[in-house]
Formats: C-alpha cells, sequence, structure tokens
C-alpha cells in the first residue's frame, strides 16, 4: 500500500462521524449565506465597523441567521449542509465540529480564503495562520508565553495588578460609556504586553487598529507604511522588555527563526484589547442588567483580595458570566477551515479544497440543541474543563485559543474591579432580566450610568 | 553651499517624489532617467569630501611636458593644477561628511561579532546562480576593482580580535584579524577633526584613476618589469600566457596581481595582448614613433577602452533596465547618441548632450580619490562560485570539475597549463555567477588561505572593514544618501525568514544591521543584480571616475589619442576584443548583444545554430535579463 494510501485510511478510521451531511437547495444555500455569512463580511472580519453594527442590529441580522439556520437544520438534521454543490459545508453538529477543530492546522487549513487574505495584512506568520512544521513550532511558544497550560499566568499578580491601577485611574463622570472601556483595555493591553512604560504608546494600538480595518476590505491589500511603522515599534519594545511582560517572557521561553516572535504580538494585542474589551464590556452589560446575577457575583467578592488571581480563578460564576456574554453574542461569528486533503468527515467523502463553516452565532444559540439558549445561564459553565464543541467563542480542539485563561483572568478582574469601585446601571441597550437575550448587542452604543461606591 | 537653480528645481521635485517611490517605480523610462539625473547632481553637490588634503585649484609648479599627452604610472599630475591628486598611495576620501564619520571601537565594533554575521546570514545554504549573467561579468569587476583600489596586506602584528563562539571550529580563538593600514604621514590620519583621534584615512596602494593600472602597475618599478621596449609592447610569452611573477610562484607577472586565479589571468591576457595589438595599429599610422610613445598612446587607449566596456556593456549587463543602458550611453556618448557624435563631433561641453567623454574635466568640488564608501558598495564576494565546470570550447564537452580552491593563488597557472585559453573563456561563458544575496557566500573564501598563508574569512572581513573604517551601518548610510530609513526588519526583506534570522543576530534593532547585510538582503530594482543602496555610490562615481580624468574629458581627442585611437575606442566592444585574439569563440559568441551575458552553447554533436537563430536566442536572453 503506498504511503498516502495508508495515511487516507488511517485518516478515515479516525474521521469517521455519523449523522451525514445533507445537500441543501439553491434557496437554502442563498438563505444560508445571507444571513450567516454576508453581515460577518459587512461587520468586518477584524475590526468591527461601527455603522455596519448599528445598521445590523437594527435588522436584527443573527436573530435572522439563528431562525433561518434553524428551519435548514429541522429539515436536514445530521452534522451539517452541503452548500453550492459542495463547495462550502456548514456544519453544526458536535461530532462533526469536534473532529474538524481537533484536526485543524492539519487537516483543516484555517490559513485558506478571506481570513488569510485579510490578516495576512497585519499579521502574516501569526500562529492562527499556520500549518505544519510552522504551526508545531509557534504553537508551544505562544502557549508558553501566554500560559496556556497554568489555570494562573505566572505574571498574573502583576497583570491584575495593573487591572486595578487602570480602573482606578479610570477618569469617569456619571456615565460609562464605550470610548471609556476602549480606552481602559488599550491601556491594560499595553502595560500587560509591553510594560508601564508603554502606557503611552498609544501609536501602538493604533497602527495595529489601522491595519486591521485595512484587513477588513480583502483586496488590493499589500505591505504599507503602518505595517512597516507596527513592526518597527514591535522590534523596539522586544528589545528593551520590561520585566514581568508578555515581551519579557519572548527570550526565555523556547523559539527558532520559525517562531518569528514579532509577528505573534498583534494577536495578542488584537485579542486583549478589541476582542476581550467587547466581551467583558457585554459581561458587565449582562451582570448589571439583572439584580439576581449582580448580587450572586458580588457576594463572591465580599472580602476577596481582587488583585490576588488564584481568587479571581476561583471566582467561577463570574466566568461563568463571562462565558455567557461571548456565547450569546460571538465576537468571531463563524470559524472557516479549508480541507487540505481529501477526508472523510461526517461518514462522508470530503475532497480537498472544500470551505467548511462553523457559524458560531447560529451553534451558541441553536433553540433545539442548547437549553436556554438566549436566557444568560452561567451555572452552564461550572465545568468549564470539559469542552463543548457547540460553543466556540475561544474556539476549541487543537487550534483553541492558546490565551483562554489569560483573558478568563483580566476579563474578571477588569469586571470584579469595576463592580468593587461602581455602582453602575445599564442605560443602554435593555437587556431582560432573566429573559431572553436580543441576538445583537451593539457594545459600540451601551450606555452605563455610574456612581462612586 | 550654494546650488545651481536647475538642481535645486529637480531636487525639489524628485525629492519629493521618493519619499513614497523609489526612481525605478516611475512610469516611464524618461521619467527614471530623469530622477537618475536628479539623484546624481544632488549627490556631486552634497556627498563628495576631501578628507586630509584639500583640492587645489592653482599648480604650484608647471607640469613636466610629457604628463601632457601620456598617463604615468603613479597616477601623478592626471590634473594639471593639483599633481598628487588620485596618484598611487594617496587617501581614499568619503562620500559622507568626515566630521559624522565614526569608526567603530570595541565592544560596539562587535556588535554582533562579524563572524557571527558571516556564519548566520552568509554562509551559502545552496548556490543561488544570478542566470542573465555569466562568470565573466564576475571576473571583470574584480579586474576592475583591481584597477581601482588595494588597501594593502596589512601588518600580522597589527590585529583586531573577534570574538567568536566555542563551538566555532575556527583554529584560533578569538579570530585575529588585520587591521587595516593607516596613511601614516597624512595629518588627518590620526584625527577626523573632531578631535576623537580616531584613523580615517586608509591609503591606496594603486592609483585611484581609471587607468587600467592593473593591467599597466601602479609605479614606474612595476611597469617597467612588463614592457618589452620593443614598439611599445607589453610581455607575453610566445604560448600566448602572460610571464609567470618572478618573486611569486605560480602566478602571472601584470600590473596587480592579488587575489589571483584564472579567471583573472584570463582577462590580464586579454587585455595585455589588446594592449598589443593596439601598438600595431598605432605604428601603421606612426612609423617614426618610439617605443615610448607607442606604449604611452596604447596605454591610453586600452584603459578608455576598459572603460568604455564597464560603461556600456558591463554596468548594463549587471543592472539591466532601459533607464540604464540608456543612462549609461549618455555617460559615455550624449544623449544625442554616438552616431550622431561621430557625424558631428560634439554639441557644446555639456556631458548630457555629447556625453562625458571629451567634456570639460570636472572635480565637482574635491579631490578624485576613490571613496571607502565605494569600496564598500562593491564588495560582491557572493558572485564567486564554489563549484566550477570547465568546458572544451570547441566541442562544448565538460572536460573537468574542480572547486574554487584547485584554480586560484599558486596553483592558477599549474591549473591553466591544463587547458587552452579559450577553454577557459569559454567555460566562464555559459556559465553564472552567484547572486548577491544572503546565504551566498561562497565557501571557499569563508575559509580562504591567502598566497602568505594568512587564513581568512572573507565574510567576517566584509562586515569587519565597513566597522573599522567608519563606513557606518545600513540605515545611517542610507540616510546619508538621502534614502528613507528601514523601519523594520519586515520592511528590510520580503524574504520572511531572512528578516527573523536578521532579526536575531541583530538583537531587534534594525539600526545596528551591517551595510553589506542590508544590501544583500533589500529587494533589488528589477532587472538588478546588486541592491538600490549601492546603486547610489554607483551613480557618483561610475560618472565621477570618467568626469575628473583629463584623458576621458579635456583631452581625449585625436591629438592626444590618434584619430585611430579615438576610433578603437569607440568602434570596439567586449565581443570583439575576445574574438579579435581567440576566433575560435565565434559560434558561442554569435548573436550575442552584451559578452557579459550567457554564451551560446557549443553543441557536442557539432551542430551550429544558424546565424538568425543565434541573434534570436541572443535578443531572447537580453530581454529575460531585463525582465529578471
Amino acid at each position: 500500500m503506498s504511503a498516502t494510501k495508508q495515511q487516507s485510511s488511517v485518516r478515515d478510521t479516525v474521521a469517521a462521524g455519523t449523522g451525514g451531511l445533507a445537500d441543501a437547495s439553491l434557496k437554502e444555500a442563498l438563505a444560508v449565506l445571507g444571513t450567516g455569512v454576508v453581515p460577518a463580511l459587512v461587520r468586518g472580519l477584524f475590526a468591527p465597523r461601527r455603522g455596519a453594527m448599528k445598521l445590523l442590529t437594527r435588522v436584527d441580522a443573527d436573530g435572522r441567521a439563528i431562525s433561518v439556520l434553524t428551519g435548514v437544520r429541522r429539515r436536514h438534521g445530521g452534522e451539517g449542509v452541503r452548500l453550492l454543490g459542495g463547495r462550502l459545508i456548514v456544519l453544526w453538529g458536535a461530532d462533526a465540529i469536534r473532529e474538524v477543530l481537533d484536526r485543524s492546522a492539519e487537516l483543516y487549513a484555517s490559513d485558506a480564503g478571506a481570513k488569510a487574505k485579510g490578516m495576512s495584512h497585519f499579521q502574516p506568520d501569526a500562529l492562527t495562520l499556520s500549518r505544519g512544521p510552522d504551526w508545531r513550532d509557534r504553537r508551544p511558544f505562544n502557549e508558553a508565553v501566554l500560559g496556556s497550560r497554568e489555570r494562573v499566568h505566572p505574571d498574573g499578580r502583576r497583570f491584575v495588578e495593573v487591572v486595578a491601577d487602570e480602573v482606578d485611574r479610570m477618569p469617569l463622570g456619571q456615565i460609562l460609556e464605550w470610548r471609556d472601556w476602549e480606552r481602559l483595555f488599550d491601556l491594560i493591553t499595553l502595560r500587560v504586553i509591553f510594560g508601564d512604560r508603554a502606557r503611552c504608546d498609544q501609536r501602538l494600538t493604533g497602527l495595529l487598529e489601522t491595519l486591521m480595518r485595512q484587513g477588513n476590505r480583502l483586496v488590493g491589500l499589500r505591505p504599507n507604511d503602518d505595517y512597516y511603522e507596527l513592526y518597527g515599534a514591535l522590534e523596539r519594545h522586544v528589545r528593551d522588555a520590561q520585566p514581568g511582560t508578555l515581551l519579557a517572557r519572548l527570550d526565555e521561553e523556547p523559539h527558532s527563526d520559525r517562531t518569528r516572535v514579532v509577528q505573534q504580538i498583534p494577536h495578542w494585542m488584537f485579542a486583549m484589547r478589541d476582542t476581550l474589551g467587547a466581551n467583558a464590556y457585554r459581561a458587565l452589560a449582562a451582570v448589571v442588567a439583572d439584580g439576581a446575577v449582580e448580587r450572586r457575583v458580588r457576594e463572591d467578592m465580599i472580602g476577596a483580595d481582587l488583585c490576588d488571581p488564584r481568587v479571581l480563578d476561583g471566582m467561577s460564576y463570574l466566568g461563568g458570566c463571562l462565558h455567557e456574554a461571548m456565547r450569546l453574542w460571538p465576537t468571531t461569528p463563524l470559524l472557516a477551515r479549508e480541507v487540505a486533503y481529501d477526508v472523510t468527515l461526517a461518514g462522508e467523502r470530503v475532497p480537498a479544497g472544500t470551505q467548511i463553516l462553523i457559524l458560531n452565532v447560529f451553534n451558541h444559540r441553536d433553540p433545539d440543541h442548547v437549553d436556554d439558549a438566549d436566557r444568560l445561564v452561567p451555572e452552564r459553565w461550572r465545568a468549564p474543563e470539559t469542552p463543548d464543541y457547540r460553543f466556540n467563542h475561544l474556539s476549541n480542539g487543537s487550534q483553541d485559543c492558546p490565551g483562554g485563561p489569560l483573558v478568563l483572568l483580566l476579563g474578571k478582574a477588569a469586571i470584579a474591579q469595576m463592580l468593587a469601585r461602581w455602582t453602575l446601571r445599564l442605560k443602554e441597550p435593555a437587556l431582560p432580566a432573566g429573559g431572553p437575550m436580543p441576538a445583537m448587542f451593539d457594545f459600540y452604543s451601551a450606555r452605563f450610568s455610574a456612581r462612586r461606591r | 553651499m550654494k546650488r545651481s537653480l536647475p538642481n535645486r528645481a529637480l531636487h525639489a521635485v524628485f525629492s519629493r517624489v521618493n519619499r513614497k517611490r523609489p526612481w525605478y517605480e516611475l512610469p516611464t523610462t524618461s521619467l527614471k532617467s530623469l530622477n537618475l539625473l536628479s539623484l546624481r547632481l544632488d549627490l556631486r553637490d552634497m556627498n563628495l569630501f576631501d578628507t586630509g588634503t584639500p583640492i587645489r585649484t592653482q599648480g604650484l609648479e608647471d607640469p613636466p611636458k610629457e604628463v601632457l599627452t601620456a598617463r604615468r604610472p603613479d597616477g601623478k599630475w592626471n590634473d594639471l593644477e593639483d599633481a598628487d591628486m588620485g596618484s598611487t598611495g594617496t587617501a581614499f576620501t568619503r562620500n559622507i561628511n568626515p566630521k559624522r564619520i565614526r569608526p567603530e571601537q570595541p565592544p560596539g565594533l562587535h556588535d554582533p561579532s562579524a563572524r557571527t554575521v558571516s556564519l548566520e546570514l552568509m554562509t551559502r545554504d545552496r548556490f543561488k546562480p544570478a542566470e542573465n549573467l555569466n562568470v565573466l561579468a564576475q571576473a571583470w569587476i574584480q579586474f576592475e576593482n583591481h584597477n581601482w583600489f588595494f588597501h594593502g596586506r596589512g601588518d600580522p602584528e597589527d590585529v583586531l580580535e573577534v570574538p567568536i563562539s566555542d563551538s566555532d571550529d575556527w583554529p584560533e580563538h578569538p579570530m585575529r584579524v588585520r587591521r587595516t593600514v593607516a596613511v601614516p604621514a597624512h595629518p588627518a590620519s590620526r584625527s577626523n577633526g573632531n578631535g576623537n583621534g580616531r584613523e580615517i584615512d586608509y591609503g591606496n596602494t594603486e592609483t585611484h584613476w581609471w587607468d587600467g593600472s592593473q593591467i599597466y602597475g601602479s609605479s614606474q618599478k612595476r611597469q617597467d618589469a612588463l614592457r618589452t621596449f620593443t614598439d611599445g609592447k607589453l610581455k607575453i610569452e610566445s604560448s600566448g600566457r602572460l610571464p609567470e611573477d618572478p618573486e611569486q610562484q605560480g602566478i602571472d607577472l601584470t600590473g596587480f596581481n592579488e587575489n589571483w586565479w584564472f579567471g583573472l589571468s584570463c582577462l590580464h591576457t586579454l587585455f595585455t595582448k589588446e594592449h598589443n595589438a593596439i601598438c600595431d595599429a598605432v605604428r601603421r599610422e606612426h612609423r617614426d614613433w618610439d617605443d615610448q610613445r607607442l606604449f604611452d598612446t596604447a596605454w591610453l587607449i586600452n584603459s578608455a577602452l576598459m572603460a568604455k566596456i564597464h560603461t556600456v556593456e558591463w554596468t548594463p549587463g549587471i543592472v539591466n533596465t532601459p533607464a540604464l543602458w540608456f543612462a549609461m550611453n549618455v555617460n559615455w556618448s550624449g544623449v544625442f547618441g554616438q552616431t550622431l557624435k561621430d557625424r558631428f563631433g560634439r554639441l557644446g561641453e555639456s556631458e548630457i548632450f555629447s556625453g562625458i567623454m571629451g567634456s570639460p574635466q570636472e572635480h565637482h568640488g574635491a579631490r578624485f580619490q576613490l571613496t571607502e564608501e565605494f569600496i564598500s558598495v562593491y564588495r560582491m564576494h557572493p558572485l564567486l562560485r564554489d563549484d566550477w565546470n570547465l568546458y572544451d570550447a570547441e566541442s562544448g564537452e565538460l572536460r573537468a570539475q574542480h572547486e574554487f580552491v584547485d584554480l586560484q593563488g599558486a596553483g592558477t597557472r599549474a591549473f591553466m597549463d591544463g587547458f587552452e585559453m579559450s577553454d577557459l573563456l569559454y567555460s566562464m561563458g555559459v556559465e553564472h555567477p552567484g547572486q548577491i544575496t544572503l546565504h551566498n557566500y561562497p565557501r571557499a573564501l569563508q575559509r580562504f588561505r591567502r598566497i602568505d598563508g594568512e587564513l581568512m574569512d572573507l565574510a567576517t572581513l566584509d562586515i569587519l572593514r565597513d566597522r573599522e573604517r567608519g563606513v557606518p551601518r545600513y540605515n545611517d548610510f542610507r540616510e546619508e544618501l538621502r534614502m528613507p530609513r528601514i523601519r523594520s526588519f519586515e520592511e528590510l526583506t520580503p524574504n520572511r525568514q531572512w528578516a527573523e534570522e536578521i532579526r536575531r543576530v541583530y538583537d531587534s534593532d534594525i539600526d545596528k544591521v551591517d551595510l553589506q547585510v542590508g544590501m544583500y538582503a533589500e529587494p533589488l530594482p528589477p532587472g538588478f543584480g546588486f541592491s538600490d543602496t549601492a546603486f547610489r555610490v554607483f551613480i557618483l562615481m561610475a560618472s565621477r571616475r570618467l568626469k575628473s580624468d583629463r584623458f576621458f574629458t579635456t583631452d581625449f581627442r585625436p591629438e592626444v589619442y590618434t584619430q585611430t585611437g579615438i576610433d578603437w575606442v569607440t568602434h570596439t566592444k567586449m565581443k570583439d576584443v575576445l574574438l579579435r585574439h581567440y576566433p575560435e569563440l565565434e559560434p558561442a559568441l554569435d548573436g550575442l548583444p552584451n559578452a557579459f551575458l550567457p554564451w551560446n552553447r557549443v553543441s557536442p554533436d557539432g551542430r551550429q545554430p544558424s546565424k538568425l537563430s543565434s541573434r534570436v536566442e541572443g535578443v531572447k536572453k537580453a530581454l529575460a535579463a531585463i525582465n529578471a
């Protein structure tokens, strides 16, 4: 037997899922793409566009996607559907999703399509765009720097103190708005990654944001002055890393020329500043919108040292709130993978080159397969160690977010510190206490009233 | 400094344009050429500096009569007011204001260790050929460098100690590298005017002029040893080879015979023969001339011919773009071209309209002496192959394979005894040199034993010499030439693996990157065989070598050269020289527009392609070279 055949039969046995993949009609396919994919592009794959967000929220774009996909899944069942003659597959079955995500960066490449095109504009050698030997080199490096395998990051104490200090210094009046929160996370990001001296170096995050906005447009991209400026600035910081920062760990952790250490930094920056910022803001809103939830969170805070990362790590209810916010309003609306070799998926042959879409927007709220899909149920996350492949806000499998534990720590710290210092009431949007949460939550326009405690 | 209005106007336009777009990205050939002209004017006005002795504009004594129509072996009296200018032993000058020259001292001198740079960034991983050139192009540039400059071999007792890693298999730790010898009596040699007491002046053991001193020597004694003193001719053996140097076994006797290998021997032999052929031609017209007059005239003609081949053939071969073909021909013959110039003569004194040849001599405010920066950008060692195939020129059959070490140094003459000269030329003609990039440095030169027994890593030396002589590192060098600084390793090179390696070696500090590394890493303009950064110095010095030389300018005229001489220079190309002395190379050169493009391979079955198909092939090669 030839090596290739042998390999593919091994793949078959491992890859065989059951449940099958039905073929969607053209009408269904257009509906799925129109509601599940187009809005994600309109919103901006990398830097959410403020205007688009407002518009999509007004037309309840994600709500429409959920209702279209619910109908399609009810009609076909199985693990997913093939669209447009099999060029695209939309997956919803947890087993099939597990198969794809567990073998990402190998059989199912994440460095293809629109994501790769756009992201290459600002981080062509990032872990998330790597496969094969590059991925195997970069993954352990990212895990080591970000402390993926630790419950609490080795520099967690300093990071949490940075959060406390920044919340303390937050120049807040009677209203908390997105731009206050964005600035808070900008400063936290700069200090955690680059150190206290970088606190005022907002040019760094500004350059990255500009590049990410350019990346949104996916076409006509080429390295430009902003790119070179950004990397020049990153290199200067790497050269002069301050103790207690993520950069200080770069030299300590195993890496080679393949790692391209500087190229790994932008992802940490935007995941911490933009993605975590938005998620923590929504979680804060969900918490204060429901008196019972807020009381429950505050109970855990009584007498707790909020600057002790182990204490924060133990606040699992608050962690559940953060997870729920990410589940209900996933900042990554879809995951895309490209099949790298011919494979068997959900019991069906799938040829190389097929695009696989995992629509978080739908899977997280599938009314038939997720209990209380639209309600905030922090208890759902009591045992987060067991991955649930329906929920992929931090992804799962081989390419799960290596910064997961760190973002949860920082997010919880920020929310807890805010609650400790301020009494907040959500003014916009309206989130019904204990009731079904709206499908969309435009964090740009969310506002709180604030009173110092 | 006061600049002329047109210079300022061009600068105002193109310096703005170039902030966003380099010259080679402009849309048309004419705009590119105009941009190049503007760059040259800027460089002339802002990048020429005397170091020690300022230029003399009024002579102290009257020139002796014989120097009016002849070059001198020691290079004196080329300029009639400043007799010493460009002569043997005078110092290299600078393209950067000497006030800003900072020769590096330890520990900065070794940050990072030049040996680390050599091993990590230069080591050839696989041979990367420059497929649009032949090896003759590589031999040629070395041949010309030997015409221009040599710092000497240094003093074995006066060394720099280069720190090297414990795991390095170099025989001595630290590595000992001879310092460059400064000009001893030079008043500025111990100070650059800042009182920091650092040496910045180093002497040239050769004449600075483009006077063929690699063939004719840089001293009277050397020159006399090369001459027959009959009919103006140079010594050549009846076998058609140069005589052996009585002081160095295995090496030819010629004007300059350091770094010897068979490629240099071939070119030295070729142009020694050309000299003798010129003597015959001039003598036919001037039966009454004595040996000295014939020698002097043939020398003038031969060195002008070499300068011309370099200007209108070698250069457009290695920087192969229409803008450069045009620019180099303008340098030589002017915008209106050689045909009009032949027909109507010069149209005034303008170097633009009628070329530098025959225009008035001009130094642009500083002595004509080559610069340290010029030497730095001509470090092109990656051109050299490690593995050599030797063919039979007649049958095209592969006759032997050798490593570089076999065919150089004291073994050169013995090696050449096994071949006809035409076989060796053919073997260079059909094979490619290496690309001038990172990871393409010849193994042979990273552990090279010089003929005097000194073991050296030339890649380490290339890095160390720039630092030692205060040639700035890459980014500072670019700034001095008004090129934008590079902001990050990502910007330096599109090769992401290189970017990471360089970042590691230079500890994330883009400003520490050495000039050589930056030049080898940066993306090349289309058609270019070396970097745009190197090219800036080149734009300035290529025309200056001509414009400053009385015998290419004011005295490039029939009264000095004879009409035979002027015609010889004007109508001879490299291919003519090769075929004059080795007519058996005709099939290999047939149809080729430029002798530095890869030659036709002669087929072993003896079949020859038709004239027409050879010509078509030749044009195709030329076009492939431009499109590269």
